[in-house]
């Protein structure tokens, strides 16, 4: 009975293999870059399940753009390719950078909202969010950090309770994650128990011109708490989507029990 | 509150401690400042940071932003006279205003100042950095309870390493993995970090931005580290070593893989071997996207024009039915000529024994009569197979080169014996192959692009003899006489060769990549049938000899086009050959030429409606030439039942297929559903006429004659995840529907297989540590001859899975498998424990499989006028304890 099912699973695996010749669109030239490392514990329960991700903050006349450094990179590197060998080559190769982080942050996209997209194997979502999300409090509380003199502000937000320092010297109302509303670009951000910590390592002007783009996708538009019950319904269902991608009994015992030691999202509420 | 401006340590903490206090106990006192922000030209400025200070102190007390307007509002609080106002913002210059301490409107009029950028003191910008070279000293960080190099880069800054042994720096997968500046695993590293001891190694260095291809050095920016591991001493041996046994029989399984280093050469070796029919051959197969997008055209590696008849492997794992006693020793080495060049070298030997033993219930319909074969097989093969592979890799600013030589031998020797209507029938089949071949790529910069260069030669030398005793088809061969032996001789060489170049171009949206070619194909085939009398071997007569030559040359022009917008992609691919075809026979009656051109083209539209709703549709059209081993006008013996000629002419087959989809996935509900549609209809020329014999055996003769078959495929599937049940359902259909012509026994007639397929499916994920599946696999076959139903198998079959993870490293698994089929039950139950004691690298297993001892399993296979119904001898109850470790 075999037989029968051969041409028919090589069909549909090339159908949906090419993924070169994304388009973009352009929101504006980049004027200035910060770079964040991000440490965050993925398993509540584990102290010392840290892991780490640099991400970019692209910071545009009006827009800004929150991402993964290696996503960023992915991109950048993908769509210089002149031949298709090389693009096969490089997603072929299991060594190539994976980024942990998927989501994207657009900050002011449209006016007053930031979106908010993140690709959920197999869809792109997308969803829109008021930027004046934050409350801040003022604490007197200052200190140089980064070589800039910054201050404390705190905050609640999805469920955790959120210190950031901002530096009124770098005069951009901006920051990693949704973080946005001080006057001063934000340079360490963290919740109470440490879960989630964002911290400025580097910021420049871009060495050539970048633009702030955004892919060019029919993503799932749709709101936050439908976003985090698809993402949570991903996960709570991992063996099926596991068997659906064709990956074996092992294969999807692993899998299940690398995601229950994802249980810690930056934001708690989910509903 | 006239704290002076710099204040540290104590002070400030005081200072905040006193001002909070101060800010909480004053009831009384707030104000409101509103205002606006605008330019000197009068435009309302949004984004304007205003900030309130109290004069002379850096604490912000306060601060709004100007909204799109220009306005802002904030209330302050503060116990003093007057505030200081400062406003700042990217485009404009900075302001600062004292005013009085009560509620007012303030208007501002910035100036801009592009320059205020400038100001910003850059740490290290996050993409330019590049090109770093970072040592950590072994020594610095080991720890007295490390062992290997593994654990000790897990100490080191920078560097996380996952379960799966994947190196990460700085969260980021390395992309090369050097020992001594060389790559000899390439990416199978894992073998080196967990068994390299601690104590062998001296530095370690990571190197930043690291590009493998120094061609694409400047052009694309890698931003992957590699890792370089320097050794301590000269030489260093290590390794790892498994070692199982277990009962009903004796069943043992070894894996012993020692490595060594040297700053010259390096080299990891492998002996390998079980009883326990796991096919550890398998993972020597490495199947890169080249291989797979070349295969199509090339001939395939290995020719099976003769064999030993046998059933086809059933669809459950190897190891539940494989009796086999394998042996497999590999060697993995590295030479490095100069800096550019590095040669690699690949060497395996595998020995296997396999034994099988199966039953074939063969049932053929025709309009009239129905004719059943039963037949049981007990065969040996012995299977030697050397295998070499030479790869050279030039790697430099200029151009890349890649190399592989092959060079493959194997010299298989198979036995069986047939027990059919009551005879018993042995045959013995040599099927030595020897195999070389070279590819060649190499990527070119020719103006603005980069040009890629393919080349590709095989040769191949197969003489193979099958021989079977008693001696066969009589009637034809012999006068109807029964004789001793029948040998039938084959000796195939084969040259093949595929040159092409090709590049990409990108217009726009489009994507156009056109690549040229030409390949040629010489093969020459003589074969013939000897009847062995009393000892005295007899020539047949010509109609049972070949001796063919075969020239193809074939020139080629492929284009691939893309056309892309957000919504849909359009692609297609236009491919156009021409053919020049020559036969030579030594019958020259049979002679053939052909020239031709043949088109292939094919087109797809893929249409994202919304983010749920997806349709994809293609339709494609492709001409082929018949198979060159197939075109023989001599009989040739394939197996003890069959004798195939082709005195058909050369000719074209075409086939045109369509393909749509349908697919609703609404992940926000976990609702997914695809609906899948393939319809190909094929043209050809020729049809084989089938003669079968009373004792089943079969004579084949490829006729002129225009055929047209068509098959239709659809799938349905559906799933839905119940989050508070934590449970997901689904179900999945398969229809399948065949039709073509046969003839057999000089009678034409239609067939028409369909099969339809129901696969129900729960699956329980109750908590991380335990989930149950459980699925039903109900399938029913029908065959039909000129409409007329003929033959209809139904099976249902059970299965269940249940996974359990009592501890961290504890995994219990059990699995079953239950179906009724001719009165009989057969129940299959598999149960594994495994024990990971993480601290010693020990992995101790027990796996206890076909528990309730079940002896045999059964599958189907239809196709056109006949069905197979296999019966497979599988292995029996048995246990096997393992341990694996590394020294």
């Amino acid at each position: 009975m075999k037989i029968f099912f051969i041409p028919i699973a090589i069909i549909f695996s090339l159908s949906s293999y090419a993924q070169s010749n994304l388009i973009y669109k352009n929101l504006g030239p980049v004027k200035i870059i910060a770079g964040y490392s991000l440490s965050y514990q993925e398993d509540s329960t584990n102290q010392s399940y840290i892991r780490n991700e640099d991400m970019l903050l692209l910071m545009g006349e009006n827009t800004s753009k929150f991402v993964s450094k290696t996503d960023f990179m992915n991109d950048t590197i993908t769509r210089k390719f002149s031949t298709f060998e090389q693009e096969q080559e490089y997603y072929m190769n299991p060594q190539r950078p994976i980024p942990r982080i998927l989501y994207k942050i657009y900050k002011n996209y449209p006016k007053g909202q930031l979106t908010f997209t993140e690709y959920i194997p197999s869809s792109y979502f997308s969803y829109e969010e008021p930027m004046d999300l934050f409350h801040w409090n003022l604490t007197g509380d200052t200190a140089t950090i980064c070589g800039y003199k910054s201050q404390k502000a705190t905050c609640n937000f999805g469920g955790r309770s959120w210190s950031a320092w901002f530096a009124p010297e770098l005069p951009f109302g901006d920051g990693p994650y949704k973080f946005n509303g001080l006057p001063g670009l934000i340079i360490k951000v963290y919740d109470t128990h440490n879960h989630y910590a964002f911290e400025l390592k580097s910021i420049g002007k871009p060495a050539k011109i970048l633009m702030i783009e955004i892919l060019e996708e029919k993503y799932v538009v749709t709101t936050k708490q439908s976003f985090f019950k698809a993402q949570d319904s991903f996960y709570a269902d991992i063996i099926n989507r596991a068997k659906q991608a064709g990956g074996d009994n092992d294969f999807q015992q692993n899998v299940a029990r690398n995601v229950a030691q994802r249980n810690n999202p930056i934001e708690l509420l989910r509903k | 509150m006239n704290a002076p401006d710099s204040y540290t340590g104590w002070g400030k903490v005081f200072v905040s401690l006193i001002s909070f206090l101060l800010f909480s106990q004053l009831l009384s006192g707030q104000i409101n400042i509103n205002g606006q922000v605008s330019s000197k030209k009068g435009e309302a400025l949004p984004r304007i940071n205003v900030m309130v200070y109290l004069p002379g102190n850096a604490s912000l007390i306060a601060f709004a932003v100007s909204d799109e307007q220009g306005k802002f509002k904030t209330t302050v609080k503060a116990d003093s006279d007057s505030l200081t106002i400062k406003i700042s913002s990217i485009n404009y210059r900075n302001e600062t205003r004292q005013i009085l301490n009560v509620s007012q409107t303030l208007q501002f009029q910035l100036t801009e100042d592009v320059k205020q950028l400038e100001g910003i003191s850059v740490i290290a910008s996050p993409i330019n950095k590049y090109g770093d070279t970072l040592s950590y000293l072994v020594g610095a960080f080991a720890r007295s309870e490390d062992k290997d190099l593994e654990d000790v880069l897990r100490r080191m800054p920078g560097i996380e390493v996952e379960a799966s042994g994947q190196i990460l720096y700085q969260g980021t997968a390395i992309n090369k993995f050097y020992v001594e500046g060389l790559d000899l695993m390439e990416g199978r590293y894992s073998l080196v970090t967990k068994n390299l001891p601690k104590g062998s190694v001296s530095t370690v260095e990571i190197l930043e931005n690291h590009q493998p291809m120094r061609m694409l050095e400047d052009k694309v920016v890698s931003q992957q580290a590699a890792l370089n591991v320097k050794i301590k001493k000269g030489v260093t041996t290590t390794g790892i070593a498994q070692l199982g046994a277990g009962i009903s029989p004796f069943l043992w399984d070894v894996n012993v893989t020692p490595m060594t280093f040297t700053k010259k050469f390096q080299v990891v070796t492998s002996l390998q071997g079980n009883n326990t029919g796991n096919d550890v051959s398998q993972q020597l197969r490495v199947f890169t996207w080249d291989d797979f997008k070349n295969s199509g055209e090339r001939p395939s590696e290995d020719v099976k024009m003769l064999n030993v008849l046998a059933a086809s492997p059933p669809e459950i794992k190897t190891n539940r039915y494989l009796d086999n006693n394998i042996m497999l020793f590999n060697f993995n080495g590295l030479q490095r000529i100069g800096s550019q060049i590095s040669l690699r070298t690949n060497i395996y030997y595998t020995y296997d024994k396999q034994q099988s033993n199966t039953s074939l219930i063969r049932t053929i319909y025709m309009p009239d009569d129905t004719l059943h074969f039963s037949e049981k097989f007990d065969n040996q093969l012995t299977a030697n197979t050397l295998y070499a592979k030479f790869n050279i890799n030039r790697n430099v600013k200029k151009n890349y080169l890649n190399n592989d030589l092959k060079i493959q031998s194997g010299w298989d020797k198979q036995g069986g014996t047939v027990y059919a209507e009551g005879n018993k029938i042995v045959q013995a089949l040599r099927n030595p192959l020897r195999n070389i071949s070279n590819d060649l790529k190499s990527l070119n910069p020719i103006g603005k692009h980069v040009w890629e260069f393919r080349s590709y030669i095989s040769f191949d030398h197969s003489p193979h003899s099958l021989a079977v005793i008693p001696g066969q088809f009589e009637d034809m061969l012999n006068d109807s006489v029964p004789y001793e032996l029948v040998t039938q001789k084959i000796d195939l060489n084969r040259f093949y060769t595929d040159n092409s170049a090709g590049l990409v171009l990108g217009i726009k949206r489009f994507t156009v990549s056109p690549r040229m070619g030409i390949t040629y194909q010489q093969q020459s085939l003589k074969s013939n049938i000897i009847l062995s009398k009393n000892d005295i071997e007899t020539e047949t007569t010509s109609e049972f000899t070949n001796n063919i030559d075969t020239k193809h040359l074939q020139g080629y022009l492929l284009t691939d086009v893309d056309y892309k917008l957000s919504k849909l992609t359009f692609s297609g691919t236009i491919a156009l050959n021409s053919h020049k075809l020559n036969v030579t026979d030594i019958k020259p009656t049979n002679n053939q030429e052909l020239t031709k051109w043949l088109a292939d083209c094919r087109i797809s539209a893929d249409y994202k409606i919304t983010g749920f709703w997806r349709v994809y549709s293609s339709g494609g059209y492709t001409e082929r030439i018949s198979d060159f081993n197939e075109m023989y006008s001599g009989y040739i013996m394939k197996n003890y039942r069959n004798l195939s000629q082709n005195i058909a002419p050369v000719s074209t087959t075409s086939t045109q297929m369509v393909t749509s989809r349908i697919e609703y996935r609404n992940q926000i509900i976990s609702f997914f559903n695809t609906l899948s549609y393939v319809y190909s209809v094929s043209q050809s020329a020729n049809t084989s006429s089938n003669r079968i014999n009373t004792d089943g055996s079969t004579i084949v003769t490829n006729l002129y004659m225009p055929q047209t078959s068509n098959s239709h495929f659809l799938q349905a599937y559906t799933s839905k995840f119940f989050s508070a049940a934590k449970t997901t359902l689904s179900l999945r259909v398969n229809y399948f529907q065949q039709k073509g012509t046969s003839v057999v026994n000089a009678e034409s007639f239609n067939t028409r297989n369909n099969m339809i397929i129901l696969k129900p499916d729960l699956s329980i994920h109750l908590t991380p540590w335990m989930n149950v599946d459980y699925n039903i696999d109900a399938s029913t076959i029908l065959t039909f001859i000129n409409q007329e139903q003929k033959s209809r198998i139904s099976l249902l079959k059970h299965n269940i899975g249940f996974f359990f993870f009592p501890a961290k490293h504890q995994l219990f698994n059990f699995s079953t498998e239950y179906y009724r089929h001719n009165e009989v039950n057969n129940l299959f139950v598999d149960m594994m424990y495994r024990y990971t004691f993480t601290k010693k690298k020990v992995d101790a297993e027990v796996k206890c499989s076909n528990i309730f001892n079940s002896d045999t399993y059964t599958s189907f296979l239809a196709n056109a006028y006949s069905v197979w119904e296999t019966t497979y001898l599988i292995r029996p109850f048995q246990v096997i304890f393992s341990v694996k470790f590394s020294f």
